[in-house]
């Protein structure tokens, strides 16, 4: 490895050190800590939980319970498992789903793994993966954009999204897996 | 769907959002326990999840977000685990039962001890068995005295589920969307329309920071818009202190219920104004509800 290499990656990996250096200090009940990791990821959990519920007061109720969670046990958060600001942003959303339905929550946090999406923990970075992800969500077929959006935003299974549209369920099945996977190709590239 | 075979790559999406129907739910979960490809194809969507949850628009929480978790955090102080029991044990009893300085941390091997005679050994078999009876008696004092602390914080630990339970009912009935909610007025006589204006209700306590506000008959808010609340402090000068975003639902009611406020605020009054989503820290005109 050359030392541009070994720079690019010191600088790329050290978020996810920070991320699993301030857990570990929420483990050893530090708040000070817990404050920071506030700083960084609340952004993004009020936003998803905003987007899913539609309600500032519900949404700060997501926002609490998830950062309570982390606090309560740090350890099912572990860093090396993937990014936590994307974890965070997935745990938010499933929760956000729970709450609309008035559903007892189904996952169980440290069984979910995730690979990517990257560092979510510099605020320059995050802000270019939101534009590029909104600039490759904008050029799906519409109809691919719209069923991933029902299905993840506003929580509607696939069942019911056929439902509605009246389209195969097979069908819609596919147009999410396809939305996903183009996502995914934008960002491998 | 079954354990032998691969996920079927629709079916893994579906669970990444946790869309599948509980039978295949649950097997998926088993098979998923056995299979590292569909694991890892899993936790790829998961990431393509996150990707696209970053796709929302960002808003950020309210300052007083920050401030409610702090203090919860502080409430909920972490429980450092404690060092072994009998590390800690050893440490403490040691000295009781024979100080390192003592003849027993002296003795020398059983043949020396034997060439001064019977004596030292007799002595020595009579300190070591004192020893065992003082430790055996620490412990068992030490046993009861767990015992009893376990008792008295498993009754507390009782009374207080008990009282959280019925806290968290009244809370729920309180906030709950499907709780019946209705206002009591005089009855419109014969001929008459009903006007139902605006109004609201506040219980505060100043020197707990504890407030339960409720309103009816609030009209819809433009989207991103929402109502905040203030306490009006009685010291001259002082600001409004922002006390809680709302709003209201179909039926015009509405409730704020222990927001985040400091202690000992004595209030001459509280209002309600409109403001953008997520709620200011200064209240600005009009006030659509003030009580003085």
């Amino acid at each position: 490895m050359d030392r541009d290499e070994e720079v690019l990656t010191i600088v790329t990996q050290q978020p996810a050190h920070e991320d699993a250096a301030l857990l570990a200090r929420i483990q050893r009940g530090d708040e000070q800590a817990m404050a920071m990791l506030f700083d960084r990821y609340s952004k993004i959990v009020y936003s998803v939980a905003l987007r899913v519920l539609r309600d500032a007061a519900s949404a700060e109720d997501i926002l609490q319970e998830i950062f309570m969670q982390v606090w309560r046990n740090p350890a099912g958060f572990v860093a090396t498992r993937g990014s936590l600001g994307g974890w965070l942003a997935v745990v938010t959303r499933n929760r956000s789903i729970d709450a609309l339905r008035r559903k007892k929550p189904t996952e169980q946090v440290e069984e979910m793994q995730l690979a990517g999406p990257g560092n979510l923990a510099d605020e320059s970075e995050r802000n270019l993966m939101m534009e590029r992800a909104r600039g490759v969500i904008a050029h799906l077929p519409a109809e691919q954009r719209k069923t991933l959006e029902m299905a993840f935003f506003d929580g509607l299974t696939h069942s019911e999204i056929a439902e509605m549209t009246g389209d195969p369920l097979g069908t819609v099945k596919t147009r999410i897996r396809s939305a996903l996977l183009t996502l995914r190709k934008a960002f491998q590239a | 769907m079954n354990t032998a075979n691969h996920i079927p790559q629709d079916d893994l999406a579906l669970f990444a959002l946790q869309f599948l129907p509980e039978q295949e739910m649950t097997e998926a979960t088993e098979h998923l326990k056995h299979c590292e490809a569909c694991r890892e194809e899993v936790a790829r969507y998961q990431g393509d999840l996150a990707t696209y949850a970053m796709t929302s628009e960002m808003h950020s929480p309210p300052a007083s977000a920050r401030e409610r978790l702090l203090r919860r955090v502080a409430k909920e102080k972490k429980v450092l685990p404690m060092v072994p029991k009998s590390n800690a044990q050893s440490a403490d009893v040691e000295p009781q039962l024979a100080p390192r300085s003592s003849r027993l941390f002296e003795m020398e091997s059983y043949e020396e001890a034997g060439r001064r005679g019977p004596g030292f050994m007799t002595w020595a078999g009579w300190a070591i068995a004192a020893g065992v009876a003082v430790v055996a008696g620490l412990q068992y004092h030490q046993r009861e005295t767990l015992q009893s602390d376990l008792n008295a914080v498993s009754a507390r630990l009782t009374q207080t589920t008990g009282e959280a339970d019925h806290a968290k009912d009244a809370l729920q009935t309180l906030t709950d969307a499907g709780a019946v909610q209705m206002t009591l007025r005089l009855p419109v006589p014969p001929g008459q329309t009903a006007v139902h204006t605006p109004e609201g209700h506040a219980a505060y306590i100043p020197e707990k920071g504890a407030l339960v506000f409720m309103a009816s008959n609030l009209e819809q808010l433009q989207p991103y818009k929402t109502y905040e609340l203030w306490v009006l402090p009685m010291a001259s000068g002082a600001d409004a202190v922002p006390a809680g975003i709302f709003k209201p639902d179909l039926n015009g009611n509405a409730s704020v219920v222990m927001p985040d406020l400091p202690k000992g605020v004595q209030a001459k009054g509280f209002a309600v104004t409109i403001e953008d989503d997520g709620g200011t820290k200064q209240p600005t005109l009009p006030i659509v509800l003030v009580g003085m």
